[in-house]
């Protein structure tokens, strides 16, 4: 009862999840951040490198033991009731996401792109068009964003190059201003926000080649991205950054270049992009743990399912702040967080000690 | 076939679900596309908001191909906010108001000496506006600057826009865009500088002219500075790319600069309770005029007396305008509270409540450099 075998590169896997994480950093929203000072966005992102690192030791011992197997394979190879009741965890855990993801992108298109608009059209074929992307297939998926990434990557430089005339240092203000604690909270919520984490959990042992490089490459690639881009929010726009609900959005829309302004159009297909790869990839993990544990029906059926109730939960979601305040919570983030990612990991490594233990008093 | 199908499909949802009821309603010959907005306040404290937009009617029916010159019309709407007041166009010309291709905001001198906290969230909260776009006030009203015309044609908003951008060649002009605005507006001093706005009339023509520049105190309007000054408040806050100077450097004789290159640097320091800002100024620049006849050749010691002469006259009336700004206007148009509240930060933590005396008690020590690159059509003997 193996989740299907289809395997990707190192390379492809860590790509996919660069833009599954540049998603997050770049529809990241000023709300999470209000008691922090401008200066201690560019040194969070640096805790979170030590937290994220911290929070996957777990893992680490769980894929040194076993490299063919993921998570809830292992725990199937002990117990069949377990491995059920933890993949319905990890499926609505994903749902979850997949909802959030959508109706970030309902928020943005429906506060920036089209305020006059009923979004219920671009909604459904959002939502479609992810699916289609689950329906090709995890191979499917981590090529689309090798090749999406060549567009991402160089559309993000491009856009932080032609703001470099407009900083000003003067917008930076003194780090730690009110102390850690505030500089630590933000970068905890920011590990909180990374559902990236709990896919690395159960795909890993679908990839090839040197996983702990480029785990560390894209710890660092995501780090980096993010101080970059808090760097030219802070001294380009100064406090005007936190009045924006979408600040990295008002930042590309300031972006110049020749004759060329209003860069934001570039930022919305890099957004578009990204949103694409996470939503089709949540989607597909939900499939594809629906299929392995509760396998009577085909893939393809778990896909249509799973895409009439996420545009059924972000139709009810889309059009109403309070319910998207409501879901986007980063205290549910967080604890989902740690329970997917720390505590199921950890339970399978101590009863893996106490089983070793059991066995070596027998023998 | 089943594929090109499935993409047939995905452009027709496409053009429906990303247009949605724009197609439809709001088209562009539906909207009023907004160039300018004023704002005023009545005596009965509403808002008067003039609004300069393009006249898309007459420009359909104009055979004139000249886009760049497109027929204009103003409005004058009153309402309790900005908003009711805009939306309140649609009344008057039965279309929808379009600002997102709004080029400058005006705001006329009842709100700058009173109330601008109230007219600025509307720019901010509102995704149509641009966060890039160009500040001003009006020396006396928003609408006065709107409606004014040379000959039968109003003075187009666009063109005021192009005047203050035109910064960026002439440090005469400071420009401020609403997102630099609101940046300085959030600030622990809330104190900035805006270009300011008047109608001038000449030989029965009527002109929109820059005079100046006006400095704030927490939100409210101090005092003028005029455009000389305005070089130096540019050189201060190293804002400066590119301008002319033109100062006596000798008796009777009148130097012309273009400067080519500038930067400054600056610094603060805490010494016995008092801040000390060390001011470094920069500048490159070539030799445009020398009043007083053509010579072919000039000496290098005349060169060098150039340069220190100019070194003076900017360092003279960069100190004069910073007496001014803090002593006499009580503004920090230029930001030296955030320098101390950056590099000095238990001093500013402990003076924030105080920060105008600080500043009017603190020394200012301004170092300028300037460097003759060219002399134009002359060699150095």
């Amino acid at each position: 009862m193996e989740l299907s075998k289809g395997k990707i590169s190192a390379f492809q896997f860590f790509t996919m999840l660069f833009l599954s994480r540049t998603l997050t950093t770049v529809t990241y929203l000023s709300s999470y951040t209000e008691n922090i000072r401008l200066s201690d966005m560019l040194i969070q992102p640096f805790f979170r490198i030590i937290i994220g690192s911290i929070i996957m030791i777990p893992l680490y011992f769980l894929y040194k033991r076993n490299t063919d197997k993921n998570l809830l394979d292992i725990v199937n190879s002990k117990s069949k009731l377990v491995a059920r009741g933890l993949s319905i965890i990890f499926v609505l855990f994903f749902f979850y996401f997949t909802v959030v993801t959508i109706a970030r992108l309902d928020l943005f298109a429906g506060t920036i792109v089209f305020p006059e608009t009923d979004l219920t059209y671009i909604l459904i074929f959002a939502i479609v068009l992810c699916c289609y992307g689950a329906f090709l297939g995890f191979e499917a998926l981590g090529r689309s964003s090798v090749i999406s990434s060549a567009f991402v990557i160089p559309a993000l430089i491009f856009i932080m190059i032609t703001l470099v005339k407009k900083v000003d240092f003067l917008n930076l203000t003194p780090i730690f201003y009110n102390g850690v604690t505030p500089v630590v909270k933000v970068a905890i919520d920011s590990v909180g926000q990374t559902v990236e984490y709990a896919i690395i959990a159960l795909a890993l042992p679908r990839v090839t080649g040197n996983v702990k490089k480029g785990f560390f490459i894209w710890l660092i690639s995501q780090t980096f991205l993010m101080a970059v881009m808090f760097f030219f929010a802070c001294t380009v726009m100064g406090n005007f950054a936190s009045t924006q609900l979408f600040p990295f959005h008002t930042l590309a829309s300031l972006a110049e270049f020749a004759m060329f302004s209003r860069l934001d159009a570039i930022f919305t297909s890099v957004w578009i992009m990204c949103a694409f790869i996470k939503a089709g990839l949540l989607i597909y993990l939900q499939s594809d743990i629906l299929t392995t544990y509760f396998g009577k029906f085909r893939r393809t059926t778990f896909i249509f399912a799973i895409g009439i109730i996420t545009i059924i939960a972000n139709l009810f979601v889309s059009g109403q702040i309070k319910w998207f305040n409501f879901i986007d919570n980063s205290m549910i983030k967080i604890v989902l967080t740690l329970i997917t990612v720390v505590l199921i990991p950890l339970l399978v490594l101590m009863l893996f000690r106490k089983e070793k233990r059991v066995c070596e008093k027998l023998e | 076939m089943r594929k090109v199908g499935i993409v047939i499909l995905a452009l027709i949802v496409s053009i429906f679900s990303f247009n949605g009821n724009e197609i439809f309603k709001k088209d562009i010959r539906n909207r009023l596309v907004i160039q300018g907005i004023g704002i005023d306040v009545e005596d009965d404290g509403k808002y008067s908001v003039t609004i300069q937009a393009i006249d898309t009617d007459a420009q359909s029916a104009s055979s004139s191909d000249d886009a760049s010159k497109p027929p204009l019309k103003t409005f004058n709407v009153k309402g309790d906010t900005i908003y009711t007041a805009i939306k309140s166009v649609t009344e008057l010309e039965g279309k929808l108001p379009l600002y997102s291709q709004n080029r400058i905001i005006i705001l006329g001198k009842s709100i700058t000496e009173e109330n601008m906290d109230d007219v600025i969230d509307f720019f901010v909260r509102d995704v149509e506006n641009s966060s890039s776009v160009c500040i001003a006030a009006a020396e006396k009203t928003a609408s006065e600057i709107l409606k004014a015309k040379n000959g039968e044609e109003y003075i187009s908003a666009r063109n005021i826009e192009i005047a203050i951008n035109s910064s960026e060649y002439d440090g005469r002009i400071f420009r401020m865009q609403l997102y630099e605005l609101i940046n300085r507006y959030n600030s622990s001093t809330k104190d900035f500088a805006i270009p300011l706005l008047s109608v001038v009339e000449k030989d029965k023509e009527k002109s929109v002219e820059i005079t100046g520049t006006a400095l704030f105190n927490n939100t409210k309007y101090r005092e003028k500075v005029s455009k000389e000054e305005t070089v130096f408040l540019n050189m201060l806050y190293d804002r400066i790319n590119n301008s002319a100077l033109s100062y006596d450097y000798e008796d009777g004789k009148k130097v012309s600069l273009n400067i080519i290159e500038a930067k400054t640097k600056r610094k603060v320091r805490v010494e016995n309770g008092k801040p000390t800002f060390e001011i470094l100024i920069k500048l490159k620049a070539d030799i445009t005029e020398i009043n007083g006849g053509v010579s072919a050749k000039m000496e290098l010691q005349e060169i060098d007396k150039i340069s220190r002469a100019g070194e003076n006259y900017i360092k003279n009336d960069s100190e004069k305008l910073i007496y001014k700004m803090y002593n006499g206007y009580n503004s920090d148009a230029v930001g030296f509270g955030r320098l101390l509240y950056i590099h000095e930060t238990e001093f500013f933590k402990e003076n924030e409540k105080n920060l105008d005396s600080v500043l009017q008690n603190s020394k200012f020590e301004v170092e300028v450099s300037l460097e003759i690159r060219r002399i134009g059509h002359e060699f150095v003997v």
